[in-house]
């Protein structure tokens, strides 16, 4: 078994015997401490996600506020007006369902997974990283990922009280969660390739645009 | 290769003037945007040093954490595979593949399996590779290898790329420009877009894999490793096993140098932690995930004197300030991982022999140890290899005779400072009064670019002989 062959090799090597078990390094895994944290957040919650929405966009995303969730079939509107298009994929998100999609009849949206031929897609995150303006999304029943990277423009919903400092604080929400999603996305900007020439172009695979809505 | 080939291929690329152009993009885009990235973050070098210390701590007791992110993927509804060496990795991604009738592979950019060579294993097995990352999609189109770990395509011109696409995408019409970056851009990501869809198996690489959660951390820009990642009914990651890192929290550490190295971005678009196979209730992801835990050469690395080297996170930072990269470029070092980091992980991974002239690209000035974001002592690695091929009698006889006289010089001081003097004398008569002279016989090479300066009277050990004692005690 090669398993072997190469965990004999490296205790050959590290000269032990077999996998020195201390409690000290099992400990790493359970307390996992958190290193050298950049000082670049902040205790106040609006002060925070200032701060996020200052480096989202210097990361190339556009940032709105909005006051409240009823606010936001209002702002897609504005927003698809503004792409000349019509139509959104939405997630299939549980957030949505307090929004009175009614009342605003020419609003034209499906509900679903992400389609080759979807031009604007709308999902909810996680939670926001104030530290890079990056936004945490996970692959979910309520969240699939492929909306995320297919469409021209992405939509990222954010409620204010869901935006964090830094990396850690995000996935210490998601241990208090108790989750273990498939997968993780973290997202900054719009997709881009700096491969020919050296110069940065977006829109490489993924949107030429993220727009991330924050409520409240 | 041999001395001669590697020479023959820097001197070809130092006259290449395309290859010029491109190269000179390098210090204004990596090299400034690093250092920006860098100063705007203040806690940059207290971070560097808690990398190196979770990174010795990590390969101190790696046979403890690969085994627990290999329960943990296990855990997670995944299957893990270990491999000793290259063909037994192709070997596993080939039975993957066949075990699920695959016929299109789709896959985001991953030195290891340029090392491996996987793109020729799959190949000749009858499937269809696509590189999907824009710089990997371009060489492979091209038929040749990345010529840096993280620009694969820095090599080339944009007038290349579309040369390159004209002859490929027969498909569009043959009188279409494509003389704009962005019209290239769109134009692969057409292209590329069907292939996702195509694909059976999507397989990536890995930056970083998690013991804590059996993540397997892939760092892009264009959004490709995603969609590779979301779309593809099988998801193979192939990762080395000094990838290793024991917590989300030492990942981040290490996340916090990574792109502000390579690119000087505080952080790329997409991170993406894998970590298994789609949940029941999700709506897509893959159904199937595997990982390939590589060796091909690591741990024999542990417990020797280049044991530091599997600190390397490959950003390329080596790359991008080094004057030799600079000046020819990535494939005329004729291996998988060009620049100071190839110079040592070439000859550590396959042998000194056959690339002893690697550690000798390099002038020794410094600046990719200080540029490294985990302080791998470079220099002092590529001169232990410059001792070995000596010791090996490797290189040609001229090089090797020049190198036994200096030792036997500098080990006699009287027979040295002689010679010296004579020497010196023989450039005062050669050049006739003049302070520089335009040519020299035997040193052709250096005179071809600059002129050779003629010594003043007396040699500097005269010189100093001279001096009042006390400044000999300052």
């Amino acid at each position: 078994m090669s398993r072997e062959k190469i965990l004999t090799r490296i205790r050959a090597n590290l000269h032990r015997k077999s996998t020195s078990l201390s409690s000290e390094w099992q400990q790493r895994l359970h307390s996992h401490p958190r290193g050298v944290i950049p000082q670049r957040g902040s205790e106040d919650f609006k002060e925070r996600a200032r701060l996020f929405a200052e480096r989202a966009r210097e990361a190339g995303a556009t940032v709105e506020e909005i006051t409240t969730l009823k606010r936001l079939p209002s702002a897609l509107l504005t927003l698809l007006q503004q792409e000349r298009e019509t139509h959104l994929r939405l997630s299939p998100d549980p957030l949505w369902k307090s929004i009175a999609w009614e009342h605003y009849p020419s609003l034209l949206f499906s509900t679903g997974e992400g389609r080759n031929e979807d031009r604007v897609s709308v999902t909810s995150c996680f939670c926001a990283i104030a530290e890079t303006g990056t936004v945490m999304i996970l692959n979910d029943a309520h969240t699939p990922v492929a909306l995320c990277f297919l469409a021209e423009v992405h939509i990222v919903v954010i409620l204010i009280e869901y935006v964090v400092n830094g990396y850690e604080d995000a996935w210490d929400r998601l241990r208090e969660k108790n989750v273990n999603p498939s997968s993780v996305h973290f997202i900054t900007g719009p997709s881009r390739t700096g491969d020919i020439e050296q110069k940065i172009m977006i829109g490489a695979h993924g949107p030429r645009r993220v727009h991330v809505v924050l409520v409240g | 290769m041999t001395q001669a080939v590697f020479h023959r291929a820097s001197q070809r690329a130092l006259n290449d003037n395309t290859l010029q152009r491109a190269l000179g993009h390098i210090q204004a885009g990596f090299v400034v945007k690093r250092a920006l990235a860098k100063e705007r973050l203040p806690e940059f070098d207290a971070i560097r040093e808690n990398a190196v210390a979770i990174k010795n701590h990590t390969l101190q007791h790696l046979d403890y954490y690969l085994e627990v992110f290999a329960d943990r993927v296990e855990f997670n509804g995944g299957r893990v595979h270990w491999a000793e060496d290259a063909s037994e990795a192709c070997e596993q991604v080939l039975a993957i593949c066949h075990a699920v009738n695959a016929r299109h592979v789709v896959k985001s950019k991953s030195m290891l399996t340029e090392e491996i060579e996987l793109n020729v294993a799959l190949e000749k097995a009858g499937l269809s590779v696509t590189e999907t990352d824009l710089g990997e999609y371009i060489i492979q189109q091209r038929g040749e290898k990345p010529s840096h770990i993280v620009a694969p395509a820095i090599h080339l011109l944009k007038e290349q790329v579309a040369e390159t696409f004209y002859r490929c995408h027969s498909q569009f019409p043959a009188d279409r420009s494509l003389s704009e970056a962005q019209r290239l851009l769109s134009e692969a990501r057409h292209v590329l877009r069907e292939k996702y869809f195509l694909a059976d198996v999507g397989i990536t690489g890995a930056n970083f894999l998690i013991a804590e959660t059996g993540a397997a951390v892939m760092v892009t820009n264009e959004g490709n490793g995603d969609l590779v990642r979301a779309l593809s009914r099988v998801h193979i990651v192939i990762a080395s096993i000094e990838k290793v890192l024991p917590t989300v929290e030492d990942t981040m550490q290490l996340l916090r140098l990574l792109p502000r190295s390579a690119t000087g971005q505080e952080i790329t678009a997409y991170v993406t932690f894998s970590m298994g196979p789609r949940r029941s209730g999700d709506w897509g992801g893959p159904e199937q995930f595997h990982v390939i835990l590589v060796d091909n050469g690591r741990s024999h690395l542990l417990g020797s004197a280049l044991q530091e080297m599997l600190r390397c996170i490959r950003c390329g930072a080596c790359l991008n300030h080094c004057p030799v990269y600079q000046a020819i470029g990535g494939q005329a070092y004729g291996s998988v991982y060009p620049g100071p980091m190839g110079a040592v992980l070439t000859p550590a991974l396959v042998g000194i022999e056959k690339h002893h002239d690697l550690p000798n690209a390099s002038t020794f000035c410094g600046r990719c140890e200080t540029v490294c974001p985990v302080h791998i002592p470079l220099p002092q690695m590529m001169r232990h290899y410059r001792a070995e091929a000596f010791k090996k009698r490797l290189g040609s006889r001229r090089s090797l005779l020049a190198l036994k006289v200096w030792a036997f010089l500098s080990q006699h001081p009287g027979i040295y400072q002689a010679s010296l003097r004579v020497m010196s004398r023989l450039l005062r008569l050669w050049a006739g009064g003049r302070s520089r002279v335009q040519y020299l016989p035997f040193a052709r090479g250096w005179t071809h670019y600059r002129d050779f300066p003629i010594p003043t009277q007396r040699t500097f050990q005269q010189w100093w002989a001279e001096q009042p004692e006390k400044t000999h005690h300052e």
